[in-house]
């Protein structure tokens, strides 16, 4: 098990060299440089060179990756060619942020799925079943950033329960924050719970009709029982499976949610980045946001191998 | 009955008693009629200013109302679906292109390349899927191009792998044994036997990169990444209402209804078709 966690962290590293190269070398490319966006069409030839020299942007291609990557390892991140605060401040303010948003759509997504999908799969067939399971097709078939508007005009606008936009320091103001991060969490989480409640009604459908569990019913256990302790924990590696691949899905969701409703954390900050062309801020960001992924994506790995002891790396 | 008529029959009813097949099939072809001829019979327009009324409500001239240049909602819709459903085609024809040849170059020859090509499509799977939009708009600008190179980059790796995995069960099959042994090319191997073999797993999954296709050009046009005006994609029309919804909603409302009209006909189908080809086969997602 740490032989393959050695492992995956290396290949992890190697992935995210690759991107970073990628991503230097096609953000240089690009047309249109940083300085004539931040000081009009004709600034001061002087000042020019004064900005390129002081960022290196004179040097060759090459030269600029080996400068950055230097610093990055040294923990030199740069700073915002916009507003020169440093790239790690502001990622360090907003991944807790974006997290909060995944990880409550998720926690939303589970706790809303189990009743459903568990329900769905022992009354297999019936109304409650049919009811659910279109409810979930018609969730998949809903743009996230969607229901986020449809959610700003009911709840903010028609009721005005929650706040349409913005950000609260849980600290500051609990109540506040909570009706802040409820609409984008909603908003992503339902679109979870559809695709964990599908997994889950199938899987345990697959289950419920082992022999394993006609022998459990046989021995005469509660129903209950049955449901809850043989047949669940047994359906739950393919629902690990999709909750590792709707990771994937949720951070790239997020960027839109993040705009939809103004929220400030990693995905408006790429997408603020990237219409300002703000290299250094662009870089981090995305390898950050790369980085999160791969790391949540082996959290998951791990924990599969914790409850299915089947499973031996 | 000949057999091949029987087994032709056979297929029939069971399309027929397979009810979301039917159903599915049923809101494609409405959708696909509705694109190819609906453009016609609209009343106006997709770029038609009818400045007179301009953020209209739906009226009885314009039953979806007007939007912010006094354009006629209902004639962008529909030509919406004509931009929209061509996009997701092209997606899934660059996808399949691509994931192909990876796949069953990768499968079939084996060793060292199958291992490169499986990192290369890991190293893609590691990043998000709009990371890598944003990346090439970054390079290209945005626009319809941007928006059809980067989805089939994301949506390639899975054809892939779909395709590797026949490819590789495929491999070791007596016929293919037997083609090798009487002097047949590889690549009449590839097409005779292995494609037309994996057919069946590349349609299922083809129709849902239909529909994840729309949902991510939706996303991608509503940042601002994607299609870019006065191209009328359904995610188009949605970006364009950012900033009047709140008072005119039916700008939200009509063009999303139709992205969950036609994700749903081709998620549908893409579950119906699999029930069909492959009753074994577990729903995923």
């Amino acid at each position: 098990m740490g032989i393959y966690i050695l492992k995956r962290i290396g290949v992890m590293l190697i992935t995210l060299v690759v991107i970073s190269i990628i991503i230097f070398f096609l953000i240089h490319m690009l047309p249109g440089d940083p300085i004539t966006i931040l000081y009009g069409k004709n600034p001061n030839p002087e000042l020019i060179e004064r900005i390129q020299k002081f960022y290196g942007l004179d040097l060759p291609i090459y030269q600029q990756y080996f400068r950055w990557a230097g610093n990055v390892l040294q923990g030199d991140f740069g700073a915002s060619l916009r507003d020169g605060v440093p790239v790690l401040d502001l990622i360090k303010e907003r991944i807790p942020r974006t997290l909060i948003l995944c990880f409550g759509a998720i926690i939303f997504g589970i706790i809303f799925s189990f009743p459903a999908g568990i329900l769905a799969a022992w009354k297999k067939g019936g109304w409650l079943d049919f009811s659910l399971t279109s409810y979930s097709l018609v969730m998949l078939s809903v743009p996230q950033f969607w229901l986020g508007l449809f959610f700003i005009l009911l709840f903010s606008y028609k009721l005005g329960w929650f706040p349409s936009s913005g950000w609260i320091y849980p600290g500051r103001d609990f109540i506040g924050f909570l009706k802040i991060i409820i609409m984008p969490i909603v908003a992503t989480g339902f679109m979870e719970a559809a695709v964990i409640t599908r997994m889950l009604r199938s899987s345990m459908i697959d289950v419920l009709s082992a022999d394993y569990i006609t022998l459990a019913r046989a021995k005469g256990n509660p129903e209950r029982r049955v449901l809850m302790i043989h047949s669940v924990r047994n359906s739950l590696i393919p629902v690990i499976t999709v909750i590792g691949f709707l990771i994937g899905y949720l951070l790239g969701g997020e960027i839109v949610i993040e705009k939809v409703f103004n929220f400030p954390g990693m995905g408006s900050l790429i997408v603020f980045s990237t219409s300002f062309r703000d290299y250094p801020v662009i870089q981090i960001s995305i390898l950050f946001y790369a980085a999160l992924f791969m790391v949540i994506n082996l959290i998951i790995d791990i924990a599969y191998a914790l409850i299915d002891p089947t499973i031996r790396y | 009955m000949s057999n091949k008529s029987r087994a032709r029959s056979e297929l029939f009813t069971r399309i027929v008693k397979n009810k979301k097949l039917v159903i599915s099939l049923v809101m494609v072809t409405i959708l696909v009629m509705l694109a190819i001829f609906g453009p016609m019979f609209v009343p106006y327009g997709y770029e038609q200013m009818n400045t007179g009324e301009r953020l209209a409500p739906p009226n009885q001239n314009n039953i979806f109302g007007t939007d912010h240049f006094g354009r006629d909602l209902f004639s962008r819709v529909v030509y919406g679906a004509r931009y929209s459903l061509m996009i997701s085609l092209l997606v899934v024809i660059f996808s399949n292109i691509i994931g192909i040849t990876f796949g069953v170059s990768a499968g079939y020859i084996g060793g060292k390349f199958d291992i490169f090509a499986m990192r290369v499509i890991d190293i893609i799977f590691t990043v998000p899927w709009i990371l890598i939009a944003i990346l090439v708009a970054m390079s290209i600008g945005r626009g319809t191009q941007t928006v059809i190179i980067a989805l089939s980059i994301v949506y390639s790796p899975q054809v892939a792998r779909v395709i590797r995995g026949t490819t590789l069960s495929l491999k070791e099959k007596e016929f293919i044994e037997a083609g090798k042994i009487s002097g047949e090319k590889s690549l009449s191997i590839i097409f005779r036997y292995i494609l037309s073999n994996s057919l069946g797993p590349l349609i299922v999954q083809s129709t849902m990169v239909m529909a994840y296709t729309m949902l991510a050009e939706a996303a991608l046009s509503y940042l601002g990444y994607g299609i870019a005006p006065p191209t009328p994609s359904w995610g188009l029309l949605l970006q364009d209402a950012t900033r009047y919804y709140i008072k005119s909603s039916y700008l939200v409302y009509f063009p999303g209804a139709a992205i969950m009209f036609a994700v749903l006909s081709f998620s549908f189908l893409g579950d119906g078709l699999r029930d069909l080809l492959d009753p074994k086969f577990s729903p995923l997602g």
